[in-house]
Order: structure tokens, then C-alpha cells, then sequence
């Protein structure tokens, strides 16, 4: 409760900033708007002369660009702080403030900072996304409303993973702000369906590497296809639809789980050698 | 020729300089040049998934065609880009500009300089990339005629990126803050300068020719989508992006072929670089004239 009310202030404060720029917030807000529809323009052409790319419609590939997209403004909007950590708080020798306040690093850190830069991205697909899910007609239910929380809440969690680890390689080579662009940069490949990158290695590395896919193709599959068609993508004789939130619940929870590991072993070790 | 020299050696060390701040962080140099393996193998996949589905060829563009533009257009747009407008806007903002304007030396020389030095390093970092992206391609170009063009078309792409790059810096002086004009300008860019679609599918697309052969949205006609797409190339013609990105490219290509074609482009390079060159020059007189007010 108290962390609550000491983020909401953090977040007010973070608005009044903005509103004192608001010809820049509106202008950025625009330009990240029209770079989301660019991509709906890209496929629009695509699919003015293809019926489908792969087995994924128009209104498909739609849903999972939208999805990969809003899950990718959220944690861009909330958890944009952990870069100045990777680029410059432990170089320059900023990162004891945290450690030094009665209260956890880590929350810290995150509640520091609002991106408004994310704004631009999640009122982009959330209107690509609504309008994919009206047109394919999806009706989610009270279940599938509950799947949607679980997926979006799995994505979340992958995301956090992915950039506190290797924002956390800065305990020991003090910036790791370029290894970290490449881990996060791989979310590019979560915008289309795993089975376009017809390679195994690439499908491989984007399910249990920097498993983005897990944040957004598995999630999508799990409304849009049916048992019979999932076995086509698996394999596996004994399919079932259930399969999908655990195994991304599983591997949402190992990452987050590893990464938090690292994240105190590198504080701990910071500490040792920091005086 | 000889004053001129030993001018020109003033800014050496800067170009110098740049190469240094790049390989200071020689793990992150190296994380640099893998980068853009993962765009391009999500652009290379994405492509060929979708010219798979259209059985080998796009509104008329074989498969290659567009994978070497691709290949080409990511790698050499990483090349032509320039960043300074921002630390420009940054130096003019918190007053470092005063300080090095004191030195004997041209700003701008400086800063040009400093983007030769880095740009240097950078060609280094992506050779092995490139070399990728032209063994999994095949070179499109048939004679050396083409390739000089090609070259001479790079070469204005880079000097227009750096006048342009230049021109948006100095509008820090008069905009209270530069990051909403920045994305904007980004947007504009993705859309407009071919790095989205290459500017010569938006004409196909609009061409009467071609048959549309689905409509993905409801209470649309053919033509409508058409004069909508016929329209975006005119307008990616009508701003700078186009000669920064397209141009080079889709000489590269063989997009824009001919010899009238290729003039016409290479010309619509070097009036831009005018046009902002003269802008550029107009917009920093008054920009300096501005720092003196403030000083005195």
C-alpha cells in the first residue's frame, strides 16, 4: 500500500513534467503514431495482392503485431529506468543513491521514471489490436478475458527478465548499455509468427534464448487456432490447448527467477568492491 | 593549395577523435556490429515469407530484387545516417557551442570531422555483415557505369543526411525542446524515405495496370487504394527523406534504371543538398547573431 502511494507520487510528479512541454508531448505522441500505422500500411500492401503469408491472414498477422506491440509500450512506459542503470548509473558512479535509501533497489528504480515515449506505441496497437480482434470476431469470454491477464501478465514478466539480466552485466564491465540494446532489440522478431522464420536455430533462440516469442506468438495461437492445427505446429500427438499458459507461465517464471539471481549476485558483488 | 592543407590538418584530429570514442568500448563496438543481424534476419524472414506467398514476385519485383534492397538499404542507411542533430541541439541548449565556436576552427568543419572519424570505424564494424548481405544477394548491378552512380549517389546521401542533420540541430535555438520534432522526423523518415516500402511499390501499387487481387479492409474501392498510394509516393517525393534513402538503393537495384532516370535522381540529390546547405547556412547566421545577443 505504502509503495502505492509512493509510486502514484512519483507518477504525478512525472505528468507535471510533461505538461510543462506540451507541444513536445503531442508532436512525439504523433510521430510514434504514425510510425505503428506505417507498419499496418506495410502489411496492408502486402496483402492487397496475398491472400495469406504463411498460414496468417491479414487480420492475424494484425492481432499479433498489435499484441507484441502493447505488451512492448507498457514495458516501455513503466520500466524505461533499468537503461540508465545498463548506460550510465554504475559508470558514473551514481547507482549507491539506491542503495542508500530504506527501500528496495530494484522498485526504486522502476518507479523513478515514466517513459512517455511509450504512449506513442500502446495507442497505436491498442487500436490495431481492438480492430484485429472486431474483425476476426473474437469473442474471449470470461475465460479467455482471464487468459489474456495471464498471457499479458507472462509477457510482462519476460520483458523485465530480458533487461534487468542484462542490464545487471553492468555490475561487472560498469556499462552494458550496447549488449543490452542486442537482448532487447530481439523483441523485433515478436511482432510476426514464429513459424515465418523458417530456421530452426532463430526458432530455437526466440522461444528459450530471449524467448519473445513466448510474449507474443504462443499467447495469439492460443486464440486463433484449434487443437488440430496446434498439433500441426508441435507434433505432438497428445496436443492440448492448456499446454500454452502453462509453458508460458513456466518459462516466464525461470527467467524471471534467473534474473533476479543475477540481479543480486551483481549487487552483492558491486558492494564488495564498490569502496 | 598549400594554406589549404595545412587547414584541412586542423580537422584531422577530430576525425581522429571520433574513431577514438567508438573503439574506447571496444565489447560494445563488437555488440554494435552484430546489431543489425537481428534486424535484418527479421526483415529477411518477413520477406520471404510474404514474396513466397505472391510465388517469387511482388507488384512486379522479383524476390531478390527486394532482399538486396533490403540488405543494401539497412546496411548503407546505417552508414549515411547522422546523429548530430541531437547533440547539436544539446551543445546549442546548455552553452558548450560558445566555447568551441571561441576556437579558430569552422563548427561545422568540426562536427563534419568528427562524423568522417566515426562513420570510418563504423564501415569496419559492419564489413562483415555487409559481406553477408552481398554473398546471400546477388549484385544487381551489371556495368560500371551503374556502380560509379551508385557510388556518387552514397556520397550525396551522406552529405545531405549531415546539411539535414545539421539544419535540425539548429533549430534548437528557436524550439524549446527537440525530442517531439525529433520523433516526428523519424516517423516522416520511415514512412517517406523508402526504409518502409521502397518508393517505386508505392507507384506500382497506384498503377492502372495492376489488379489488386483482395482487399484487406472493408468499404474500400480499388481506386481509392490506389490514388491513396499513388499519393504517398508523390508526397515521398516531395520531401528530403527519399534522397537519403531510396535513391542510392534503388540505383543499387537496378529500381531506378536508365540513364535519364538515374540523372534525374542524382539531381533531385544534389538540389536538396543545395536547398538545405542554403537554409542551413541562413538559419545559423541568425542563430549566432542570436548567442551574441545573449552574451553581450
Amino acid at each position: 500500500m505504502r509503495t502505492l502511494s509512493i509510486y502514484l507520487a512519483f507518477v504525478k510528479q512525472q505528468f507535471q513534467a510533461l505538461m510543462e512541454y506540451r507541444m513536445d508531448f503531442l508532436l512525439g505522441l504523433l510521430g510514434l503514431l504514425v510510425q505503428q500505422f506505417a507498419t499496418f500500411l506495410l502489411m496492408f500492401a502486402v496483402f492487397t495482392q496475398v491472400k495469406a503469408v504463411g498460414t496468417w491472414t491479414f487480420e492475424e498477422m494484425l492481432l499479433l503485431f498489435g499484441w507484441a506491440q502493447l505488451v512492448r509500450g507498457i514495458d516501455h512506459i513503466y520500466n524505461d529506468n533499468i537503461w540508465f542503470i545498463a548506460w550510465y548509473s554504475i559508470r558514473e558512479g551514481k547507482f549507491y543513491q539506491y542503495l542508500i535509501r530504506p527501500w528496495n533497489p530494484l522498485s526504486l528504480i522502476v518507479m523513478e521514471r515514466i517513459s512517455i515515449d511509450g504512449f506513442g506505441e500502446l495507442i497505436g496497437s491498442l487500436i490495431i489490436f481492438f480492430y484485429a480482434k472486431h474483425r476476426l470476431g473474437l469473442a474471449l469470454g470470461f475465460e479467455g478475458a482471464l487468459m489474456m491477464l495471464w498471457f499479458f501478465a507472462c509477457g510482462l514478466a519476460i520483458y523485465f527478465a530480458v533487461k534487468l539480466a542484462f542490464a545487471a552485466i553492468a555490475f561487472w564491465t560498469t556499462t552494458s548499455g550496447e549488449i543490452m540494446s542486442f537482448g532487447y532489440e530481439a523483441n523485433n522478431f515478436a511482432r510476426y509468427p514464429l513459424d515465418l522464420y523458417k530456421n530452426r536455430a532463430v526458432q530455437f533462440f526466440i522461444t528459450f534464448v530471449l524467448p519473445f516469442a513466448v510474449v507474443s506468438f504462443f499467447p495469439m495461437l492460443y486464440f486463433l487456432r484449434t487443437e488440430p492445427q496446434l498439433i500441426r505446429y508441435f507434433g505432438f500427438a497428445a496436443f492440448h490447448k492448456w499446454w500454452i499458459p502453462v509453458f508460458t507461465g513456466v518459462v516466464a517464471a525461470a527467467f524471471l527467477g534467473i534474473s533476479l539471481l543475477i540481479w543480486r549476485t551483481g549487487i552483492r558483488n558491486f558492494q564488495a568492491t564498490g569502496t | 593549395m598549400n594554406s589549404f592543407a595545412k587547414e584541412l590538418s586542423k580537422y584531422t584530429g577530430f576525425a581522429v577523435n571520433g574513431m577514438k570514442s567508438i573503439l574506447a568500448y571496444r565489447i560494445s563496438a563488437l555488440a554494435w556490429s552484430f546489431l543489425p543481424i537481428l534486424f535484418l534476419l527479421v526483415q529477411y524472414y518477413l520477406w520471404m515469407g510474404i514474396f513466397q506467398a505472391g510465388g517469387g514476385s511482388l507488384y512486379r519485383i522479383d524476390w531478390r530484387t527486394y532482399l538486396t534492397y533490403i540488405g543494401i538499404g539497412f546496411l548503407s542507411s546505417r552508414f549515411t545516417n547522422c546523429p548530430f542533430d541531437m547533440y547539436i541541439a544539446g551543445e546549442l541548449k546548455n552553452g558548450n557551442v560558445a566555447m568551441n565556436l571561441l576556437k579558430p576552427f569552422s563548427y561545422q568543419g568540426m562536427i563534419f570531422a568528427r562524423h568522417l572519424g566515426e562513420k570510418a570505424v563504423y564501415i569496419l564494424q559492419i564489413l562483415p555483415m555487409l559481406l553477408v548481405v552481398l554473398l546471400l544477394t546477388r549484385p544487381v548491378i551489371a556495368d560500371g557505369w551503374t556502380w560509379g552512380a551508385w557510388g556518387m549517389s552514397l556520397l550525396l546521401s551522406f552529405l545531405l543526411n549531415f546539411v539535414f542533420s545539421f539544419l535540425i540541430g539548429t533549430f534548437a535555438f528557436w524550439i524549446t525542446n527537440v525530442w517531439g520534432l525529433g520523433l516526428i522526423r523519424n516517423a516522416l523518415r520511415f514512412v517517406f524515405s523508402g526504409d518502409l516500402l521502397a518508393i517505386s511499390l508505392f507507384f506500382q501499387i497506384g498503377e492502372k495496370g495492376i489488379t489488386l487481387k483482395n482487399m484487406p479492409l472493408p468499404h474500400v474501392n480499388e481506386s481509392s487504394v490506389k490514388g491513396f498510394f499513388h499519393l504517398m509516393g508523390v508526397i515521398a517525393y516531395c520531401l528530403p527523406f527519399q534522397a537519403m534513402f531510396y535513391t542510392p538503393t534503388g540505383i543499387y537495384t537496378g529500381m531506378i534504371r536508365g540513364t535519364r532516370a538515374v540523372a534525374l535522381h542524382l539531381g533531385i540529390q544534389f538540389a536538396w543538398i543545395v536547398l538545405l546547405f542554403g537554409g542551413c547556412a541562413l538559419l545559423w547566421k541568425r542563430a549566432m547573431k542570436r548567442i551574441t545577443i545573449m552574451g553581450g
